[in-house]
């Protein structure tokens, strides 16, 4: 199943069925071959300067802003941030740190997916559970996250707390886009099914996957960044050893902005790549499908 | 007999599509059901589908039973194309029918070219031909099609007219369409309907010329 259009994949998928071509002059086809690959490198590098020019804004933004105000306790400047950066990505213990968190975090992502797929798949089929679990949806959306927080940290340790609130964060998230992706299948294409006598793996494959795939895709895409945000919080609240949160929290005690900025952008790191890798993942997944 | 409706009445809310219609049909042949749009056709052809059932009345020779008691298989061809988009031309004719190549059948219908396409990249008159080579592909004692030649130039659709003939020699076709001329080319039998709510306005049957 093809979602987005991989131009880069075809051209590398047809070179090797050239020399195969009743085409006389293997030479020119295979500088073709290699001609094609540098100019989309080149153009890919320009694409990837552009990123960078725009990051490049931002940090020169934020340096001046740091300058005006001029006290590095209120914005740190990014000299500092980022020097601050380095001695943590030097340090082992910052990476036991960050993979203790993160562990917990997108368990409690992957939970979510997994539980929101089968509850909208259940909501959606059976309207009795539909009716029954529409107020606790409700009721997850509408609570402050401090206050699951605070709840979960009376029920559980405070590791088991940050897996759980990202967990309910994103569970409704997920539960809900697919529902809507459910629902919105169309009608039209299930019917067409029904009279060509589709398998029922044949009507999920080719019906309702590529109907729910957009949905799901936004569910994880802001799902991840949810994630990360609760967990966080969870984290600085609950304070486990050895996490990020923690770090924050160490950060606010003893006054460090230029800690708390530097922690935050490992976070918003993390998460980037993450949310790229899972994306490339469904990708990957559904191509092959 | 092919498919019979004996006083079969529908209705959408208060709006009467069918009221008491009887009407039977061989078991093959190709049988016209001409009228003017909104007429309630497409409800006709749905409910000889199976896809809706009457309020009232009986209809024998359905997707769920044949006059001899075994199902009918049911080809049908509705008025949108209803192609799955996430697959090439190919692979929606190729799905229904394992069996059959789908490439001969796309050459004689004008869009083996296109077979590698995904859907959504061809042209409306493409998208139309993949649907039929579907219901062609599909095979089966009946072929229901919802105005099937719409949006094609006059040349393809002769072209893709004479691909049914055939086809009516061992099974029943039954299209539907506002197109006095497709009628009179295709239809060796043309029931001209009109309403709602849905009844005949006279039967011939068109003597083969040839």
């Amino acid at each position: 199943m093809r979602i987005s259009t991989t131009s880069d994949k075809s051209v590398n998928q047809n070179q090797p069925n050239q020399p195969n071509q009743p085409n006389q002059s293997n030479q020119p086809n295979q500088q073709v071959g290699i001609g094609k690959p540098q100019a989309s490198l080149w153009a890919r590098l320009w694409k990837k300067s552009h990123g960078l020019l725009v990051v490049i804004f931002w940090i020169m933004t934020w340096g001046i802003a740091s300058l005006s105000v001029g006290q590095e306790l209120l914005i740190p400047s990014p000299q500092v941030v980022f020097g601050r950066l380095a001695v943590l990505l030097s340090s082992k213990p910052f990476y036991v740190t960050v993979l203790a968190s993160m562990g917990r975090i997108m368990a409690g992502f992957l939970l979510a997916v997994a539980a929101g797929i089968l509850l909208s798949v259940l909501t959606e089929t059976v309207p009795f559970f539909k009716r029954l679990f529409a107020p606790l949806v409700g009721m997850i959306k509408a609570t402050p996250v401090a206050s699951f927080i605070i709840l979960a940290l009376v029920w559980l340790n405070s590791e088991g707390v940050v897996t759980f609130v990202s967990f309910l964060m994103v569970l409704p998230l997920v539960w809900g886009n697919l529902s809507q992706g459910i629902r919105t299948t169309d009608r039209d294409l299930l019917e067409m099914g029904r009279m060509y006598h589709f398998s029922r793996w044949k009507i999920i494959r080719y019906v309702y996957i590529p109907a729910v795939m957009p949905h799901f895709i936004s569910a994880i895409t802001t799902g991840i960044g949810f994630a990360w945000k609760s967990g966080i919080a969870a984290e600085v609240l609950g304070t486990p050893k050895g996490s990020v949160g923690q770090a924050l929290y160490e950060a606010k005690i003893y006054l460090e902005t230029p800690d708390l900025f530097a922690w935050t952008l490992v976070v918003i790191v993390l998460s980037l790549i993450i949310e790229r890798g899972v994306l490339w993942l469904i990708h990957w997944t559904a191509a092959r499908l | 007999m092919g498919i019979e409706l004996i006083k079969v009445s529908k209705a959408y809310g208060h709006q009467i599509i069918l009221q008491d219609f009887t009407l039977s049909l061989p078991d093959k042949g190709i049988v016209c059901l001409q009228g003017p749009s909104g007429c309630g056709k497409t409800t006709l052809l749905r409910l000889m589908a199976g896809l809706e059932q009457p309020d009232h009345g009986e209809i024998r020779g359905t997707a769920s039973q044949k006059s001899d008691g075994a199902p009918l298989k049911i080809a049908m061809v509705f008025q949108e194309d209803r192609l799955l988009p996430s697959l090439s031309a190919r692979r929606n004719i190729a799905i229904v029918n394992k069996d059959v190549d789908p490439d001969p059948l796309m050459d004689r219908l004008g869009i083996l070219e296109a077979a590698d396409k995904q859907v959504h990249d061809l042209s409306g008159g493409m998208q139309r031909r993949v649907a039929l080579a579907r219901a062609i592909a599909y095979g089966g004692d009946v072929y229901l099609l919802d105005e099937p030649f719409k949006g094609l130039d006059p040349d393809t659709k002769k072209k893709i007219m004479d691909q049914f003939k055939p086809l009516g020699r061992h099974a029943l076709i039954v299209f539907v369409t506002h197109d006095a001329a497709e009628a009179a080319y295709l239809g060796e039998q043309i029931i001209e309907l009109t309403g709602p709510p849905l009844h005949r306005k006279e039967a011939c049957l068109k003597q083969d010329l040839l």
